[in-house]
């Protein structure tokens, strides 16, 4: 986790979708939907919605019209991020 | 927010917004010297005589002023926000020093939220400036409290957006099954996170009862209990059609017109009690679950009278000549059983199961004789037997909901090397459906009586099989067909096929 948080620091808007998920940990949108919420280009934001589910940070959904993602419901990966977020708090 | 939270954060807003700096720029061009602004809170302008001294000298030394603040100064200042509490306009502090000093009120719309101490370390301010700086005073207020406004706006509707986004999002997803089996687990998954609880299960009514169909949880092995409608507190308010909000729980009703199930859900992640935005929530939840499942249950309903209707095809044929070779009613089990081992899609499997059912329909177009005859069929009498895949398809495919089966149908005597009918297709241009139907039609007709062949006996039939694959048959769907046999499955569903012919014969 430590080597992905500090890619996380590297990326802007990684950093931004992280954090809208930390944020809002009910949420379940498209791509579309959290871009708008971010304030960021669609694309940029659906690739860095797929690298957080490779990470398993997010969970993807998929029904034949839309491709949804939604938080970890794992404790000790809320826990890192929680630690990474707060500690950017600090900053 | 609180009266105090609010001047708290007004005076911040005031301070940091740059607005001050401003003033003070053009303060000390107007004056031709030192100006100090200083904010006071209304509390603070209660404070003891002794506290707002230090405080003054420590700002006015920032400023670098070299006033002189004394307690007698400090009085006098205090008297004034008093004054100017209740004038709503600037007052001057008298002093025996140079500089003038003036305490504007922060006022808007009646309120009061501090006080600006205004020191000009040389010099007076005409009443012109004076007047222009409580009109810049009064703009910037405003300004403030518009911006703190907008943050509370953004605070507490755009959590609330987010979330009715995400209902939104989960209806589109419920919305996309209408198989019971896969609606009720996703409903529960939704829940659980849309929530953030624990532990989501989906109940359904059976009679007096509500029975859990389905749950999901996180690291919970806790299971859920049937609960009585009528002998429990939670089962008694369900009936009433009454949400149940507890510390650590959250029951919502599904009703259709009368109860048909509900949602429960345990414990939030964070530890937390659930709340009102949860409730409201659920509650927008469990109405359009309550759509979900009553198309589900539509569908399931809508499915079994189509199931019927196609078997009822099958027995006009099967009742107007006995003789005639149908399929056995357990060869739907032999071509499901390969298709689950293959694993074909959810949808796929409905519209092979159809096929199967139809797969006799299109020999009620070709003549009687030719299908009882047992000798060598003439090239015109087979010609006319290749047909009836073809005819069959005609049949089906004036019906919409079953128009996915037609190309299954169409070509379920296709072979793999291409050398099948009615098209020649070849590979995987033969629809998936149709190359399993292909392989099972070929062993029920191994197994089972065809006038014009001879039974083989199990593993002779499975010998052919394998013999035909790459040729005949679609090499993975020969696999899966033996994976299956391996299993035991085809043995089983071999002897109830043979069974059924038996006692037709």
């Amino acid at each position: 986790m430590k080597k992905f948080f500090k890619t996380i620091n590297r990326d802007s808007v990684l950093k931004k979708v992280l954090k809208f998920y930390y944020n809002n940990p009910g949420s379940i949108d498209t791509a579309e939907s959290i871009a708008k919420w971010i304030g960021e280009e669609e694309s940029l934001i659906a690739k860095q919605l797929e690298y957080l589910m490779e990470k398993n940070i997010l969970n993807k959904d998929k029904s034949y019209a839309m491709v949804v993602y939604s938080y970890t419901q794992d404790k000790h990966i809320i826990a890192a991020v929680k630690e990474f977020m707060e500690g950017e708090g600090r900053d | 927010m609180s009266e105090i939270v609010l001047e708290k954060n007004v005076i911040e807003a005031l301070d940091k917004g740059g607005d001050l700096e401003r003033l003070k720029f053009h303060l000390d061009k107007f004056s031709d010297s030192n100006a100090a602004l200083i904010l006071f809170s209304r509390s603070e302008s209660k404070s003891p005589i002794q506290e707002l001294l230090k405080k003054l000298k420590k700002i006015v030394k920032g400023y670098g002023l070299k006033t002189k603040i004394e307690k007698i100064v400090v009085e006098r200042i205090k008297d004034k926000m008093q004054q100017a509490s209740r004038s709503g306009c600037f007052e001057e502090v008298k002093s025996k020093f140079k500089e003038s000093i003036w305490v504007y009120p922060l006022v808007h719309g009646g309120a009061n939220y501090g006080y600006i101490c205004l020191i000009i370390e040389n010099g007076k301010l005409s009443k012109k400036v004076l007047d222009f700086i409580e009109d810049y005073l009064a703009i910037s207020l405003e300004k403030a409290l518009k911006e703190l406004e907008l943050i509370k706006v953004h605070g507490t509707l755009r959590p609330r957006a987010i979330a009715l986004s995400s209902v939104h999002t989960v209806h589109r997803l419920i919305s996309s099954t209408l198989n019971m089996d896969e609606l009720l687990p996703r409903l529960a998954r939704l829940c659980l996170q849309v929530t953030r609880a624990k532990s989501c299960a989906i109940y359904l009514r059976f009679g007096n009862y509500l029975k859990p169909k389905t749950a999901a949880s996180v690291d919970s092995s806790e299971k859920p209990h049937k609960i009585d409608l009528f002998n429990s507190k939670i089962g008694k308010a369900l009936e009433a059609g009454t949400i149940v909000l507890s510390k650590n729980a959250l029951w919502v009703p599904l009703i259709e017109e009368d109860l048909i199930g509900a949602i429960g859900l345990k414990s939030k992640q964070n530890g937390r009690p659930f709340d009102l935005n949860d409730k409201e929530i659920l509650s927008v939840l469990s109405e359009q679950a309550v759509v979900a499942i009553k198309n589900a249950r539509l569908y399931e309903t809508q499915n079994k009278i189509l199931i019927e209707s196609l078997q009822s095809l099958s027995n006009v044929l099967e009742a107007k000549s006995p003789e005639i070779h149908t399929h056995p009613k357990s060869f739907i089990d032999l071509v499901l059983a390969i298709a689950d081992e293959y694993g074909v899609s959810q949808e796929e499997r409905e519209y092979i199961k159809y096929a199967t059912l139809l797969l006799d329909a299109g020999k009620i177009a070709v003549p009687e004789n030719i299908l009882k005859k047992a000798d060598l069929l003439t090239e015109r009498e087979y010609s006319s037997v290749q047909e009836h895949p073809i005819k069959g398809a005609e049949i089906i495919k004036k019906v919409k909901a079953l128009k996915p089966a037609v190309p299954i149908i169409l070509h379920h005597h296709e072979r793999f090397d291409g050398k099948g009918y009615p098209k020649g297709l070849k590979g995987n241009k033969i629809p998936l459906g149709a190359r399993i139907l292909a392989v099972a039609d070929s062993f029920e007709a191994m197994i089972c009586h065809r006038p014009y062949k001879k039974i083989k006996n199990y593993s002779s039939a499975m010998d052919e099989i394998l013999k035909q694959r790459g040729k005949q048959f679609d090499p993975g769907v020969v696999d899966a067909f033996i994976a299956c046999a391996n299993k035991g499955k085809i043995k089983r569903i071999s002897q109830r096929m043979m069974e059924e012919v038996k006692k037709k014969r």
